[in-house]
């Protein structure tokens, strides 16, 4: 069974798992705009599209 | 292991189908952690917020754990003048400085409810601020300095004495009085929590460590090619 009344603690837990699953989110998105984003720099100046 | 993948190339031929694997790994540990974390029963002192314990725990372990792999790297890049463990090195700040953010500010959350304040100076609280000061100091200063091999090296150093800060971290419930509790799980007796808990903390756990494993080689990569694009920019601009 889920527990999801928090009770009186509703104010401390749920905020806790919404600012967790967003910096993870924005970890996973900057590290794979990042990947994305210099990949394709790399392409664009050597012209080379088949790398690892 | 580590010697083979010291080679650039080989380290993105790996990492291309090991980061995607953590990955997938990583989200099915945290959806069966956060399970867990909503089934098991409240504490019978600490209420609900023995919830937010599952969350705060994991992140505060890898902010420790992002420093080792940061200071490990930061020590192969000084010594062995290494680009990879340079590029590892500055891979992994970010990820330990995310980590150390969320544990402050889950920690906080708990702290509210059963201490009655957000914040105290307690030592394992500032030792914490201080480590979340390290990596900004890291980055900080890998920004301020033009020279990549300058910077590299500058920051090992500042990561390496940083490294000071991790046992200072791990042991400062034992070494001073604090408020913070001291060790539950990793004690000679066993784990002082009681079982039922001790799963949803091991998958989420589990599950950040696989994540930062696969955010940790994504930000290699990228690192990697955006050394290569600086280069070929360089070359290309005679």
């Amino acid at each position: 069974m889920i527990h999801l009344d928090m009770g009186r603690y509703a104010l401390f837990v749920w905020p806790v798992y919404a600012i967790s699953a967003a910096v993870l989110l924005w970890m996973v998105g900057d590290s794979l705009g990042r990947a994305r984003r210099w990949r394709r720099e790399v392409d664009r100046l050597s012209g080379d599209k088949d790398r690892p | 292991m580590i010697t083979a993948l010291a080679n650039p190339q080989r380290f993105l031929a790996f990492s291309r189908w090991a980061a995607p694997l953590l990955g997938a790994a990583a989200a099915v540990l945290l959806a069966l952690g956060l399970w867990r974390a909503f089934a098991v029963p409240p504490d019978y002192q600490q209420g609900e917020t023995v919830r937010i314990l599952f969350a705060h725990v994991p992140a505060a372990e890898m902010s420790l754990f992002a420093y080792l792999a940061l200071a490990g790297a930061s020590f192969f890049g000084l010594v062995f003048r290494h680009a990879l463990a340079d590029a590892a090195a500055r891979a992994a700040a970010p990820l330990g400085a995310g980590f150390t953010v969320l544990a402050l500010i889950t920690g906080s959350f708990w702290a509210k409810p059963m201490w009655g304040a957000w914040w105290v100076w307690d030592p394992r609280l500032t030792s914490e601020l201080i480590l979340l000061l390290f990596y900004l100091g890291y980055m900080g200063l890998q920004a301020a300095i033009e020279d990549e091999a300058k910077a590299d090296r500058a920051c090992a150093i500042l990561a390496l004495v940083g490294a000071i800060n991790v046992p200072i971290i791990h042991y400062s419930v034992v070494w001073w009085n604090s408020l913070h509790q001291g060790e539950s799980i990793f004690t000679r007796n066993g784990p002082l929590i009681a079982g039922v808990y001790l799963w949803p903390w091991g998958l989420m756990t589990l599950g950040y460590i696989l994540l930062f494993g696969c955010l940790w080689l994504v930000r290699t990569r990228a690192e990697i090619w955006r050394r290569r694009a600086r280069t070929l920019a360089m070359r290309a601009a005679g």
